[in-house]
């Protein structure tokens, strides 16, 4: 009991100290200078950490807190509803839904059709897909929960995600930057195309608060399917192979796998547009989020081992590179055309 | 029992969403409350 409390004591100290490092070097003047923000410091702490100190895997006691990066998130993205007019969320999403509406099924298909080219077993290739058109990791084990696939897949699929993630993060703004593209597209761009809800917000952030807004509203829109999808994953094999998951496929599946946090998300957004905020508590509610992002940021890091590449295989990297690249362009066309 | 793990592994998740939506509207009451004011950054 006292090894395990100790255990997650220090891991919440590692996971602390990288966030507090990454918004102190954040304050620095080569950081004003170059503009890089606390989310950049945080995610290249937590991945040198991880890649250095924790080469050989992080320790079974250490993982269950660096994972609580998710938990984070999540309570940063309830507060950031505070500092969002209802209205702006309203038009954002629709947009932001139209873009989902469009890629989520390019995406999903485009890996079942590339999974078939190069000889995934079709259970692989349609939790990779899931994970790859909705929001990453959790879609990856509601779509492998619904269709009874084995764990290794999983696996595959939330290493594959997290670090095809991590370039992009780099990759993104450098583009941004370069072409001068208007926050609201890079928004829309990173919303629609990036898989981790953690990365898009971190990615988002990185170009600006607008653009981190309007990506973290777009990913909203596709995290909210993620029970509709694990529904007709589960009834495609239900109808398919009947003798695959040998459940009853319920509707209710939609509503328990929704994200309930965007709700109060949603809440937050509503009460702070009839006004019930002052200026005072949004900011006492911003900088709460921002450290809860930093967490969040540490961990994505820590969580991003570059030897989980083993075993996936080069047929799955062929997959996720091609569906990574095509994927971004049709969210690039589209967050150009309705944003 | 590996399918046990994993269906408690899932339950945590999902109510993790739950705890993270209560957790978050609470510093938000406590900040409108004014027994949070200023948070550094």
């Amino acid at each position: 009991m006292v090894k395990r409390t100790s255990s997650f004591l220090l891991g919440y100290i590692v996971l602390a100290l990288i966030a507090f490092s990454g918004w102190w070097l954040s304050k620095t003047e080569f950081s004003s200078a170059y503009g890089l923000e606390y989310v950049l410091w945080a995610i290249i702490l937590g991945l040198v950490v991880r890649n250095t100190v924790f080469y050989r895997g992080v320790p079974e006691r250490l993982q269950p807190v660096f994972g609580t990066y998710e938990f984070w998130i999540k309570m940063g993205l309830v507060l950031l509803g505070a500092k969002l007019n209802f209205w702006y969320v309203i038009s954002v999403g629709a947009r932001g839904l139209i873009i989902t509406a469009l890629c989520v099924p390019f995406a999903f298909f485009l890996v079942q059709w590339l999974g078939d080219r190069y000889g995934l077993p079709r259970k692989f290739s349609h939790v990779l897909g899931a994970g790859i058109a909705i929001c990453g990791v959790s879609a990856a084990i509601a779509a492998a929960a619904a269709i009874g696939a084995e764990k290794k897949y999983v696996t595959y699929t939330i290493a594959l995600l997290l670090i095809f993630g991590v370039p992009l993060i780099l990759l993104y703004p450098a583009i941004a930057y370069a072409i001068n593209l208007p926050p609201a597209v890079y928004g829309a761009w990173t919303g629609g195309s990036m898989d981790n809800t953690a990365q898009v917000v971190a990615t988002g952030f990185i170009y600006g608060e607008d653009a981190g807004k309007i990506a973290t509203i777009v990913k909203f829109g596709n995290n909210t399917l993620i029970g509709v999808v694990a529904f007709l994953l589960a009834l495609f094999y239900a109808t398919r192979e009947s003798k695959a998951i040998g459940k009853r496929v319920s509707p209710f599946v939609i509503w328990r796998r929704f994200p309930k946090f965007i709700l109060g998300f949603v809440l937050l957004s509503v009460l702070a547009t009839i006004g019930l905020f002052t200026e005072a508590h949004v900011s006492a509610m911003t900088n709460l989020y921002k450290w809860f992002f930093a967490l969040t940021f540490a961990g994505v890091g820590l969580e991003t081992g570059i030897g989980e590449f083993k075993g996936i295989g080069k047929s799955g990297l062929y997959v996720m590179s091609i569906a990574t690249v095509l994927l971004s362009i049709l969210a690039f066309i589209l967050g150009n055309i309705l944003f | 029992m590996a399918r046990k793990k994993r269906e408690n592994k899932q339950a945590l998740r999902l109510s993790q969403d739950w705890l993270a939506l209560i957790l978050g509207l609470l510093l938000a009451v406590l900040v409108y409350l004014g027994i949070i004011t200023r948070v550094p950054w």
